[in-house]
């Protein structure tokens, strides 16, 4: 079968390279993308390579923190275990423990400038949970001081959700900003 | 003159495994401009095309140790270029969409191109970039590159017909456009 736009690119293939752009400044730019490829190899480490490895340390100091928290104890520990009280009541701890800690992570990620006021009220819940924890030591099966320290980690968590919102909205802003010029 | 030029071709390439930067800016004006072209055609914007054409011989210049003998330096940039093309229109999203068309294949009545005996270079590069990407790639690939369409099957990882199908479904839509 005959196919003349074929045929008439072969006769006339040189003619519709007709594109051009600067190549001496694309150059330059593959010149210093070469050298940073280079760099890279001789450390052997990319900057993904790195976050990961980053993550990984930082788990791992997480999980050694708690064991030892977990395990260290002895009988004349003065320290409160939760665990030791009620195993309900640890697993609680280490759950919102860790939600709260991954918000945290997130907003320290996001670059925003957050209230400095919020980091006070914090710090505040987390002394009232030490305290509600010291009260543990005298009043073991008291289930007040149990909802009280649950409930302390509800408001945190409550808190810390709340600023992630709002920086989110502020990026959802900025993005739509961006387009709208 | 030939063999002199394939061996100062051979040169380059030998010198630009050892890392010599000139000999790499060498081959880089020996075939940007074609490659430049390639990109352009493909992606259809010319900041996209930049960016594939750097990466791309970022690409080349990095791997460089990796080319046999067997193959020539200009098919070997050419393949990292229209692969990285690509991979650039497939993280669009566009090209595995409009491939997976349905093959309703427009008649393509060769006995109609009579209108189109006077192609025009400009006007034919520019329905190019006016039919969807699937058809365009494979149109591309096929009317420039000098792949055939068992090729092009192997490159996209489709059927030789199917490529075949893209085709005739690129023509006819070139044909509409110019028609216009």
């Amino acid at each position: 079968m005959k196919d003349k736009l074929k045929d008439f690119v072969t006769e006339n293939r040189m003619d519709f390279d007709i594109y051009k752009e600067d190549y001496g400044a694309l150059w330059d730019k593959i010149e210093s993308g070469l050298d940073t490829n280079k760099k890279r190899r001789r450390f052997g480490l990319s900057t993904t390579y790195f976050k990961v490895a980053a993550s990984v340390v930082l788990v791992l100091c997480i999980g050694f923190l708690y064991l030892k928290l977990k395990y260290s104890s002895t009988g004349f520990d003065q320290e409160v275990r939760l665990e030791q009280i009620s195993s309900e009541l640890a697993e609680a701890d280490l759950y919102y423990g860790s939600l709260i800690n991954e918000k945290i992570q997130l907003i320290q990620a996001s670059k925003e400038d957050i209230d400095p006021d919020i980091f006070n009220d914090l710090n505040l819940l987390d002394e009232a949970y030490n305290e509600l924890k010291e009260d543990l030591k005298d009043n073991a099966d008291n289930e007040e001081v149990v909802s009280a320290m649950i409930q302390n980690y509800r408001i945190k968590l409550k808190l810390l959700e709340t600023i992630l919102e709002e920086i989110k909205e502020n990026e959802e802003e900025k993005k739509n900003e961006q387009i709208n010029i | 003159m030939q063999s002199g030029e394939q061996s100062i071709h051979k040169y380059l390439i030998q010198r630009s495994k050892l890392g010599d930067r000139d000999a790499q800016n060498e081959l880089y004006k020996l075939y940007v401009d074609a490659m430049y072209n390639i990109c352009r055609r493909m992606m259809g914007d010319a900041e996209e095309a930049k960016d594939i054409l750097q990466d791309s011989f970022i690409d080349a210049f990095t791997k460089i140790d990796k080319l046999k003998n067997d193959i020539t330096f200009s098919a070997w940039i050419k393949r990292i270029v229209v692969n990285n093309c690509i991979n650039a229109l497939k993280k669009k999203k566009l090209l595995t969409s409009s491939i997976e068309d349905s093959f309703d294949v427009p008649d393509v009545n060769e006995a109609n191109d009579h209108e189109l005996d006077n192609y025009e270079i400009k006007r034919v590069l520019g329905a190019i970039d006016k039919i969807s990407e699937g058809c365009k790639v494979v149109l591309n690939l096929y009317l420039f590159e000098g792949y055939d369409h068992k090729e092009i099957g192997q490159i996209l990882n489709i059927s030789e017909s199917a490529s075949k199908a893209q085709y005739s479904k690129a023509k006819a839509k070139i044909r509409k456009v110019l028609n216009n």
